[in-house]
């Protein structure tokens, strides 16, 4: 722990019963940074996020936010925190200005500078006009901008977003992006952002944390996670999966080591060279008589980094995911 | 004193809301007491009407008599067929007649002539007041009746209760508790579950606030909320022909008695939800709750005519106490000092006990 950490989570366990959500967990978020928790559907960010918040009791570990021990100070470190939760946060019977005022009093915000935060917040998510409209009435992407200025009501040291994009459209989430990364510029206020979403976790964190199955699996920059999968682009063959082992084994044994089957692809880096050695690759395929469907090749993505890592796609990982609903989000404890 | 000023803030937000939904919320608090107070308290004071096949044996003047006495008056019974035993038989048991009076041959004029009644008695009320009814035109006869009972099939009437204006003064105190009471299971209960469904729960556990100022702000709405409704009912009631013995002066009695049923029945409610997280769920329990502690609270008739296990759990309903108390207010007119302190104190002690229960659970509660 240092005077430059906003939160850090040592050895931070949750376990639900005999399902473990959390699985020691040790984390340490900078002070200014936006830090991206990316992880398919029950990895454990938002059972991660709701331990930060007092609102699940850990199994074990600690967690410290702003120098606060929040097991046993709770209350003091949540005046630091703003949040953004997964669900639509804010309170739709009521107008956007409303719901400023009521957060500003419920983090003791003196009322005089609550007036002036409702102007300052709703010029910040230009929702100046909507000031009196029922938030209820906004578009999705309106209530998303308005619970997050909402969340700057006390001048928070850290903002928590818990995938709050989700079911965005491209362009509202661009813009919640850009609103974001301003406001961590100009407010100097630490973000601790959730994600499902690749190009969110690349486009806008400064370091990512990819977590599955309650653990963190790989730690850093968009950039060196990527370089961790090695050096230069990615080629993907997608073919019928029962040709894929098979396929795996032909490119390991013409030198592509990094060949790696799943599903009805094999991924695999290509290095130096690409052209000639995709040449050699269709030549050796044909030669064993191998149909395959297509062949790609990009730079690579958090997704192949993910699948490096755990064997699945991230894009199958959140399909997949979402049949295990009572996992959700440690969602299953204590609902009649 | 920090809760207090959470709690407050939070209350501020619920009051913001019921001002947005005013006008639905009145319309809606409406609905219950005029469909109770025109159906229930508008039936008549004893069934009238009650259909009765005569077999007129005797054919003389006593029995014209007897015939008339018994059409008229307050009475009540109405002659629909004068026919032969056979054919009246059959009335009574297709539900045509609830009762069928046989005038002996020789009637008021032989010691030994009993008038013989056949009843429905498969219609307890109906045939009970027939009953009363024959049993009061026959003594005035001096004429010996016998009845006798039979099992009919079908009703024709069903008229539970009276008519009298008193009679819905009485049901009015009833349904005005009834509406506090219970009004705080559709509003800070089923709203702390809805808050809690939509988010808003988590928010305000992430707050720097105490758990029990957000669960003391439900209290408080559910106490508005049921209070508004309560007000509502008391109006419809009165339009609709009710009165208050004791006038105005009775208002802030009314008032109170509202208040504080509210606010021990908006304990109940917000422990339940603390616990139950679905609302079809809580719509069926509370339903379990409600019902039976409004029909042993004395709403339709006075406890003391409730059988006697009903009565001893009666005692035990604080919606007895102040039904009680109401109607003293509405239907006397005065309200003894001592019933006042005691259904008082007993009412405040039932609204502590329950929003500290109600406290603790929801401490203990999950945020979704």
């Amino acid at each position: 722990m240092s005077a430059q950490s906003a939160i850090v989570l040592h050895k931070l366990l949750k376990r639900f019963n005999d399902f473990t959500a959390v699985n020691g967990i040790d984390l340490e978020i900078k002070k200014g940074e936006i830090f991206g928790l990316l992880g398919p559907n029950g990895a454990g960010k938002s059972t991660t996020i709701n331990m930060i918040l007092g609102l699940i009791k850990p199994t074990s570990g600690s967690i410290t936010v702003e120098d606060i021990d929040m097991i046993n100070k709770q209350e003091l470190g949540k005046a630091h925190i703003g949040i953004v939760s997964q669900e639509t946060l804010i309170e739709p019977e009521l107008t956007a200005a409303q719901n400023i005022v009521l957060f500003g009093r419920l983090y003791h915000v003196s009322e005089n500078k609550i007036d002036e935060k409702v102007d300052e917040l709703l010029n910040l998510a230009e929702l100046t006009d909507f000031k009196d409209k029922y938030a209820g009435t906004f578009s999705g992407g309106m209530q998303r901008r308005l619970a997050v200025v909402r969340a700057l009501v006390h001048d928070p040291d850290i903002i928590l977003l818990d995938e709050p994009t989700n079911g965005l459209d491209v362009q509202n989430r661009v813009k919640l992006w850009e609103l974001l990364r301003h406001i961590n510029e100009t407010r100097n206020v630490t973000v601790l952002i959730t994600t499902q979403y690749l190009e969110e976790a690349d486009n806008l964190c400064n370091r990512i944390a990819i977590i599955d199955h309650g653990k963190i699996i790989a730690l850093g920059t968009s950039s060196q996670l990527k370089q961790s999968i090695g050096k230069g682009n990615v080629i993907d063959i997608s073919a019928n999966k029962e040709l894929i082992p098979h396929i795996e084994k032909l490119m390991k044994d013409m030198g592509l080591e990094s060949a790696k089957g799943t599903g009805n692809k094999v991924m695999a880096n290509i290095g130096t060279d690409p052209m000639k050695k995709i040449n050699k690759l269709l030549g050796i395929l044909e030669k064993n008589k191998i149909h395959i469907d297509g062949i790609s090749m990009h730079e690579p993505t958090l997704d192949d980094v993910f699948l490096k890592l755990t064997g699945t796609s991230m894009r199958d990982a959140v399909e997949t995911s979402s049949k295990n609903d009572r996992w959700l989000a440690g969602g299953r404890h204590g609902m009649m | 004193m920090s809760t207090l000023r959470d709690a407050y803030s939070l209350y501020i937000r619920e009051l913001l809301i019921l001002k947005k939904n005013f006008r639905s919320s009145i319309a809606r608090s409406m609905i219950f007491p005029i469909v109770l107070i025109l159906f229930l308290g508008n039936l008549g004071s004893s069934p009238r009407n009650t259909p009765v096949a005569i077999v007129n044996l005797a054919g003389n003047a006593n029995a014209v008599q007897f015939m008339n006495l018994l059409e008229s008056g307050t009475s009540g019974v109405n002659i629909v067929s004068i026919t032969t035993q056979d054919s009246a038989m059959k009335l009574l048991a297709n539900g045509d007649v609830l009762a069928v009076v046989v005038i002996p041959p020789n009637f008021g004029s032989s010691i030994n002539s009993n008038v013989n009644v056949y009843i429905d008695s498969s219609s307890p009320i109906g045939s009970q007041s027939v009953e009363a009814q024959i049993q009061s035109v026959i003594s005035s006869f001096n004429a010996h009746g016998s009845i006798q009972q039979i099992r009919g099939n079908s009703l024709s009437i069903n008229y539970a209760f009276g008519a009298s204006s008193s009679y819905k003064s009485f049901l009015i105190a009833g349904i005005v508790i009834m509406v506090a009471a219970f009004g705080s299971f559709y509003s800070g209960g089923m709203t702390l579950i809805t808050d809690r469904q939509l988010g808003n729960l988590k928010a305000f556990f992430s707050a720097p606030i105490s758990r029990t100022s957000i669960l003391l702000s439900k209290v408080a709405y559910s106490v508005t909320q049921s209070f508004v409704n309560a007000m509502v009912a008391l109006v419809v009631g009165l339009v609709l022909g009710g009165t208050i013995a004791s006038g105005v002066a009775g208002l802030p009695y009314i008032i109170w008695y509202v208040l504080i049923s509210a606010t021990g029945f908006g304990g109940i409610a917000t422990a339940l939800a603390s616990r139950v997280g679905k609302i079809e769920v809580y719509s069926i329990i509370g339903m379990a709750i409600t019902m039976p502690l409004w029909f042993l609270s004395g709403a339709f008739l006075p406890t003391s005519t409730l059988p006697p296990i009903m009565y001893q759990v009666s005692v035990y309903n604080p919606m007895t106490y102040a039904t009680g108390a109401l109607r003293d207010v509405m239907l006397k007119g005065y309200l003894p000092l001592s019933t006042f302190v005691v259904t008082s104190a007993i009412l405040i002690m039932f609204s502590i006990v329950t929003i500290l229960i109600s406290v603790i659970l929801f401490k203990n509660a999950d945020y979704k």
